[in-house]
């Protein structure tokens, strides 16, 4: 088992038409795209993380109803990071550190 | 039915894409992980909290959707306090800290209460900012009365106040501002909101910060004394060793004569406190004496223990 932590530097989401919905939100780091998250409806499975070898990058999913939160934490927590863990079956967070309580938001 | 009451300083949150939302929201006190925060499907039901004998952590769930207002409450309000019981409660709620204290005057009109809860508040965020903490929440809501009524007595030719706990064990001020022939400036609405109107109330909740972190007299007063002057900013500072030079050896504020003569000054004494906080809080209890001036000798990198011995609180 192995992991790597990815500190998120930029983000980038979209909604995307022909699903009516959110498209794709891509997490970059200083060596480039750590992740993309698509996003899928509250009753569909969520497909399991695709993890790439070196533990660099993942594609993940998660559901629609998540993205108000994401959105949230990328906009006001630092640092905000992406731990890529190809433990069986492999699992990615992404996830604040820890965080002052009542700084209020950045 | 026991409980415990743990304030929450730091937490820390993830979204999982194993199950494509809210993974873990850990809370984080002095003392180490207060609770872990689970999070089900809104049609889940939500398992029972697993709770430490000790009632010092807890594992807990709420549905995906609290994590919102959980964040929110984390985030944009202090303190944030997790109370565990025994019972099999547990709940994360907004504490009362000195910026929620009460206000009250049974003879004053409302736009003078206004007017005396804008500056004690405003007193109260700065000597938070100060102390780098604030006062314990068992304490917390405090409540300040301008005038002699039931909880303080009738006032008495030459009260100046005090603080003590009421019999729920939430602090009071008693201010006999309405009464006081000897205010510095006349009671009225334009001089209530004034930080330098401040100095007593500010003195009387410093000694509600001590509680449950430092409980000798004499060494609370000549900090209440100083951060009274600095937070309502007694003309002479920012230092105010000055004040303190001839204090005779019987009196009570003595003891910050002989750490002026160490070196003290006004930033070193917010370190003091600040540090004070967070050794009480990671000892679970009040400091000693003997504790008191080991914090001070470590923020001013000298032996503090004379000048203790000198006021007569160490031997």
């Amino acid at each position: 088992m192995a992991f790597k932590v990815h500190q998120i530097k930029k983000y980038q989401y979209s909604f995307d038409a022909r699903t009516g919905g959110p498209g794709k939100l891509q997490l970059w780091g200083d060596a480039g795209r750590i992740a993309e998250a698509s996003f899928v409806s509250e009753t569909a499975q969520v497909p399991a993380p695709v993890i790439a070898a070196d533990l660099n990058s993942a594609t993940v999913s998660f559901r629609r109803s998540a993205l108000p939160g994401l959105i949230d934490m990328l906009r006001n927590e630092d640092p905000v990071s992406v731990t890529i863990n190809n433990q069986s079956p492999g699992f990615v967070f992404v996830g604040t550190g820890l965080e002052p309580v009542g700084e209020g938001e950045s | 039915m026991a409980s415990r009451a743990h304030e929450v300083r730091k937490y820390q949150y993830s979204f999982d894409a194993r199950v494509g939302g809210p993974g873990r929201l850990l809370l984080w006190g002095d003392l180490g992980r207060i609770a872990e925060v689970g999070f089900v499907a809104e049609a889940a039901s939500v398992p029972e909290p697993v709770i430490a004998a000790d009632l010092n952590s807890a594992t807990v769930w709420f549905r995906r959707s609290a994590l919102a207002a959980l964040v929110d409450l984390l985030r944009n309000h202090t303190p944030v306090q997790v109370t565990i019981s025994d019972d099999g409660h547990v709940d994360v709620v907004k504490a009362h800290g000195l910026l929620d204290s009460l206000v009250v005057c049974s003879t004053c009109s409302p736009a003078l209460v206004a007017a005396k809860t804008s500056g004690i508040h405003e007193a109260m965020r700065r000597l938070i900012a100060y102390c780098g903490a604030d006062a314990s929440v068992q304490i917390c809501p405090i409540t300040f009365h301008l005038d002699g009524d039931s909880a303080c007595g009738a006032y008495e030719s030459g009260d100046t106040g005090g603080f003590s706990l009421d019999a729920q064990g939430r602090g009071q001020v008693c201010l006999f501002d309405v009464e006081k022939e000897n205010r510095a400036l006349p009671f009225t609405g334009a001089n209530a909101p004034l930080i330098e109107d401040q100095l007593l109330p500010v003195h009387e909740a410093m000694h509600a910060w001590f509680v449950g972190r430092q409980p000798t007299y004499r060494i609370q007063e000549p900090f209440c004394k100083l951060v009274s002057f600095v937070i309502s900013e007694v003309p002479g500072g920012p230092e105010y060793c000055w004040f303190f030079t001839s204090t005779p050896d019987d009196h009570p504020d003595v003891l910050m004569k002989y750490l002026c003569e160490m070196g003290m000054t006004t930033d070193l004494a917010a370190q003091v406190l600040a540090q004070t906080a967070q050794a009480a809080a990671s000892k679970g209890a009040a400091l000693t004496d003997a504790e008191f001036a080991d914090v001070v000798s470590a923020v001013m990198g000298q032996d503090a223990v004379p000048a203790f011995q000198s006021a007569g609180i160490l031997p």
